[in-house]
């Protein structure tokens, strides 16, 4: 599916901005975006549930179809489970025992065999959601779109459903445009991701090109990119002229790259073949995480956050420390 | 601190039917009571008048005339809430979906319930008769030959102006029972069936029709239960042969003396079984339809 200079208003006011997007065939893409920056808006608009301003929709073959699933299951509550799964085909005139043997067939991708005849609740949370997905992917669209699917389940039911639904996606191959905020939640599926803010998609690319090289500081700070600061403030910490495209005005590191030193200066530690460089730092805040600690420590008037891994004695609050920081790990970005 | 003795536990128990009390000491007061009074009374005897036997008046019910008087007044009561019901739900329907910004349409729409009954029987005969509004209207227009050839909707043979007159006053009642519920479900709904396809009949047809099922036929039997017993606009707008059995009970109770209430007593008592026979199938019905463990909500 093709997306040409996309614009939604609503009651006159413009959500979508010119939105350009090619989602490719059995691709999975997820749309990132905060609250409010018109996510929500350009799923509708894709499903036909809000109409384009201008703009071209365009499919691959000629035509094609969608399904649409929202962030709470909203199945019909006086239909079984096996009614709603076909519901779709019902509305499309298809004759009840060929939808329901369809429908039959379908329960064991769902994972919810012997269920049929329950109502929605007598289900649980994330058999509830998984009968919403199969009520979209029975219709077999060429694109289906989630809206943060599984946004209102706890932690460990989120990520099976991922799991499950990641399984199912490369089984049936089927194109995803799935919206999220959960970063962990576009990390593991996302073959692509896009960043949305304020109506306008603002960067694509695959999970790692984001992350690393994020084409502004407000996508940076969406992300909630940690360590970041501007050149001149990495070079007055490295102490000389730094070898970075002049275009790159800005950096950012990883906690898990920055090393946390105790105690006096000790020379043996620079002798290493990367170029690093040592900052004095106090340490602010020590919470612990599952790998180790997670620490937040002021260097001049500038906040870094450090982890550590194993749970070996970490420094104090107001302790003085030392960081290492290797200039290869930190990512560069414009401004 | 306090404590809570067993007396305490015990009307903490029961404080819930304490809340329904007053409503439930009315209804076995006045309903109850009235409803025995009643039946005490269709059992009395009339030895002035010959009548021995304590169910005489319902021996004398026994006859093919009433038997048509039954037929006439619940096919009218059934035609004017099954009518009603579904004239109401489409006119719901429409405010919901088409006029949400036309207050004033709403507001019309509500008007009718403020009037009486009686007063909404003469209105409409002053409209419909054949000297009335209407057939001056059409006669003027050349629609019809001359005001006698409009067609016969008042005192006419098939209860047509009764009819009319009661879903006058009826659709509004099923529109306001159900309307801020179809709202909701509109709201609720249409989108969903939307995105798996289903047009908007669809979704009326398979999604808010079910949900709304139980209040909806709920509703239609408040009015056939209303229009089963009701005198007003029979009296005023059925022929005088057209049997309806809450005006024969009226004639019977204040026109041939005393002796004669038992009898008069006793019709109004089988509109009542009826109405109850009906109101527990369809009871029946709505408790098979939640069996299978179904929800609306």
């Amino acid at each position: 599916m093709q997306l040409e200079q996309i614009n939604i208003q609503i009651n006159n006011e413009s959500i979508i901005h010119s939105i350009d997007l090619k989602i490719n065939s059995g691709e999975i893409f997820v749309l990132m975006g905060p609250s409010g920056s018109g996510k929500t808006t350009l799923l509708k608009g894709i499903a036909g549930l809000l109409p384009f301003t201008s703009g071209k929709q365009t499919w691959e073959n000629g035509t094609g179809t969608t399904g649409l699933v929202f962030q709470e299951p909203r199945l019909f509550p006086h239909l079984t489970v096996l009614e709603n799964i076909s519901f779709g085909l019902k509305v499309r005139g298809i004759p009840a025992k060929e939808r329901k043997k369809a429908a039959r067939e379908f329960l064991k991708n769902l994972q919810l065999d012997g269920l049929e005849k329950r109502y929605p609740h007598q289900l649980s949370g994330g058999q509830q959601q998984r009968v919403s997905l199969g009520r979209a992917l029975i219709l077999n669209p060429d694109l289906l779109l989630l809206d943060e699917p599984f946004a209102s389940l706890d932690t460990t039911l989120r990520q099976d459903l991922i799991e499950w639904l990641y399984d199912l996606q490369r089984k049936l191959s089927f194109s995803i445009l799935w919206v999220t905020h959960y970063l962990d939640e576009a990390l593991s599926v996302a073959d692509r991701i896009g960043i949305i803010l304020e109506g306008r998609l603002q960067q694509i690319g695959t999970p790692s090109k984001i992350f690393q090289n994020p084409d502004s500081e407000k996508i940076a700070q969406f992300l909630s990119l940690p360590n970041r600061f501007s050149k001149e403030q990495w070079s007055n910490w490295f102490q000389g002229e730094l070898n970075v495209l002049p275009t790159l005005n800005r950096g950012w590191i990883d906690p898990n790259h920055l090393q946390l030193f105790a105690g006096e200066y000790n020379q043996d530690e620079d002798i290493r073949e990367e170029f690093t460089c040592m900052i004095p730092a106090i340490v602010t805040k020590v919470r612990p995480s599952r790998e180790g600690y997670s620490i937040s420590v002021l260097a001049g008037n500038q906040s870094l956050d450090v982890n550590t891994t194993g749970w070996k004695r970490v420094p104090t609050v107001k302790e003085k420390i030392r960081i290492r920081v290797p200039f290869a790990q930190i990512h560069w970005y414009s401004e | 601190m306090w404590r809570i003795n067993k007396k305490g536990y015990q009307i903490n128990n029961y404080k819930g039917l304490l809340g329904i009390l007053p409503a439930l000491l009315f209804m076995l007061i006045f309903f109850i009571g009235g409803l025995f009074h009643s039946l005490t009374l269709s059992l009395e005897r009339q030895p002035l008048a010959g009548q021995e036997n304590r169910f005489w008046a319902y021996k004398e019910l026994m006859n093919q005339s009433f038997l048509h008087s039954i037929m006439v007044t619940v096919g009218i009561a059934a035609a004017v809430a099954i009518l009603s019901g579904i004239s109401g739900l489409l006119a719901a329907l429409f405010l919901a979906e088409r006029s949400r910004k036309w207050k004033w349409l709403q507001i019309i729409f509500q008007l009718p319930i403020g009037i009486p009954h009686l007063l909404s029987a003469y209105l409409l005969m002053q409209v419909f008769m054949q000297s009335g509004w209407y057939s001056r209207l059409a006669f003027r227009l050349g629609l019809v030959d001359s005001m006698e050839t409009f067609p016969v909707l008042i005192h006419d043979d098939w209860g047509i102006g009764i009819i009319l007159a009661y879903m006058w006053k009826e659709v509004p009642f099923i529109v306001l029972l159900i309307y801020p519920f179809i709202v909701k479900l509109i709201a609720d709904w249409k989108e969903t069936a939307e995105v798996l396809g289903g047009s908007f009949s669809q979704t009326v047809r398979l999604v808010i029709v079910p949900i709304l099922l139980p209040m909806w036929v709920g509703g239609m039997w408040v009015v056939f239960a209303f229009t089963l017993g009701a005198y007003e606009i029979p009296a005023l707008l059925a022929k005088t042969s057209f049997g309806s059995i809450p005006v024969l009970a009226f004639q019977e109770y204040s026109q041939f003396g005393l002796e004669r209430q038992p009898f008069a007593i006793a019709m109004n008592l089988v509109l009542a079984v009826i109405s109850f026979l009906i109101g527990c199938l369809l009871i029946y019905f709505q408790m098979d339809w939640f069996k299978k463990g179904r929800r609306i909500w």
